[in-house]
């Protein structure tokens, strides 16, 4: 829940170490403290000319709050915050830093309960840079929290993304975040936000160029693909083996004709006659024309690989059918021996 | 991821160049497996019918295109076709006719006798049978390379078909 600052007009607030010091003037080096609530008596406290604050430690840390600095009669009271209930004691604090101007009243400094108000440990705040839980310098005018370097270079990003352009105070959500912890971890937040979309946008896109040149080698790489399917170099393909050439090719016809005519001869053999077709005793060695001229010659007609007709006469056949049947006979010799 | 996504359709090319590549080399083992294959089958045929005639003096039956004749089934253990990827065995009995020649069964009458000086042989035709194995393909580098195994036993190549005789033995 956001607590909106009250809007007062500004008051110019020396440094506590100031104010200190102007009060140390009167007396000599030294401030008179008050307490507020009157329970205390006044305490004079000296003050060491290089100190930066108030050492409060003569005063009852109990019943101290707060300091408040009446710059009129360079006194010093102490605020007891327990009669501040109900008002907002950061605001109280951050008025004290000098940061915040007075809530209410411009002059009355000396009332305790709406003076000005400075922390007990003020006077080593007031040493370190400021804090979130502080106020934030606003050009408006308006009380604002401040930021660390940090915090105000990422607020400074967001707005530059077009987000938060309302007033800090309406982006920092210090009534979520409440305590400085709190605070910091918003902060962080949005820091670890902006760097990740930093981390988004600095993605190195493909340029042009080197889609062009991936596209180049892809079909450089696909046209050899196809070059390989269609026709593959000699160094990827294999030896494919032995071939049969044109003189098996031949042999093999010749033998088939001479086999095909020995089983014509079996047939007569075995039934005294000659077959009258070729069906008669199983046309085995392919595919061949059988004509019979006589009751005991007949012809066998085939093709080679060449288209040329090739013909076995029982007549008289040609010599080189007597070198297929002494090949034949040799080999069945042998397989009987 | 990216990357992978930015340079698919070059990962893709280089798959297909590469697939490209490997096909002849894996087509000349496909070839070679079914050569063997082939080969080991003629061969295990050939010794099991032999054997079959040598033990009980007849050749197993005639079969059709990849049947196995029953007679020689313990030679192909775990196959039920004596066929494989692009071929076929088929076995088969040829008749070869043998002639030899005998002396003449009668003798010289006596009134031939100074005509002539004797009676011519007698020729006499016996019809051996002899086995014969095909093997019918269309691939010609399996016929070449069973033509090459056995081309002094007698093997030829005709079209599409390897035969050997498978001559008796004593």
């Amino acid at each position: 829940m956001a607590r909106k600052r009250k809007k007062s007009r500004s008051k110019k607030r020396n440094r506590p170490t100031e104010a200190a010091s102007r009060a140390a003037d009167v007396p000599d080096d030294e401030v008179e403290v008050r307490s507020s609530d009157g329970e205390h008596p006044p305490v004079d406290i000296s003050l060491d000319g290089d100190d930066e604050g108030i050492d409060a430690a003569s005063v009852d840390p109990v019943a101290v709050d707060a300091v408040s600095i009446d710059e009129d009669d360079d006194s010093i009271t102490i605020v007891s915050l327990d009669e501040t209930e109900g008002e907002d004691v950061e605001a109280l604090i951050a008025q004290a830093m000098g940061l915040e101007p007075d809530p209410g009243e411009a002059g009355d400094v000396s009332d305790p309960d709406e003076g000005t108000a400075v922390g007990n440990s003020a006077a080593a705040e007031s040493e370190r840079e400021p804090e979130t839980s502080g106020d934030v310098p606003q050009a408006t005018g308006a009380p604002t929290p401040e930021l660390t370097p940090d915090a105000a270079a990422a607020l400074q990003a967001l707005r530059s993304e077009g987000i938060g352009r309302g007033p800090v105070e309406s982006i920092l959500d210090l009534g979520e975040g409440g305590t400085p912890e709190e605070r910091d971890r918003l902060l962080r937040a949005a820091l670890a936000h902006i760097e990740m979309q930093d981390a988004v946008y600095r993605v190195p896109t493909t340029t042009g160029r080197n889609r062009r040149f991936t596209a180049a080698l892809t079909s450089i790489v696909l046209v050899a693909a196809l070059w390989v399917a269609v026709a593959p170099p000699s160094f990827l393909v294999p030896p494919t083996g032995p071939v049969v050439s044109e003189a098996d090719l031949t042999l093999g016809v010749r033998s088939s004709l001479w086999l095909q005519a020995q089983q014509v001869e079996a047939f007569r053999v075995e039934n005294g006659r000659l077959p009258a077709t070729l069906e008669e005793v199983g046309a085995a060695f392919g595919d061949m024309r059988y004509v019979r001229s006589t009751n005991r010659l007949y012809q066998l007609v085939a093709v080679d690989p060449q288209g040329r007709s090739i013909m076995y006469d029982s007549a008289s056949p040609d010599p080189e059918y007597d070198a297929i049947a002494d090949r034949f006979t040799a080999i069945r010799t042998e397989a009987g021996s | 991821m990216e990357g992978i996504r930015r340079y698919l359709s070059l990962i893709v090319a280089i798959g297909l160049l590469i697939a490209a590549a490997v096909r002849p080399v894996q087509k000349a083992a496909d070839y070679e497996a079914r050569r063997s294959r082939a080969s080991a089958q003629v061969e295990a045929l050939r010794r099991a019918a032999m054997q079959r005639r040598v033990d009980n003096g007849v050749w197993p039956t005639p079969s059709s295109a990849g049947e196995i004749p029953p007679e020689v089934l313990g030679a192909f253990p775990g196959d039920s076709v004596m066929a494989g990827e692009g071929y076929t065995l088929e076995w088969d009995l040829i008749g070869l006719v043998a002639s030899s020649e005998a002396p003449p069964a009668v003798e010289l009458p006596p009134q031939a006798i100074g005509v002539v000086d004797s009676l011519p042989p007698i020729v006499v035709e016996v019809v051996d049978r002899s086995g014969v194995i095909h093997v019918r393909s269309d691939d010609p580098r399996i016929l070449a390379a069973l033509l090459d195994e056995y081309r002094g036993a007698g093997a030829f190549v005709r079209d599409s078909t390897w035969s050997l005789v498978v001559p008796p033995a004593s």
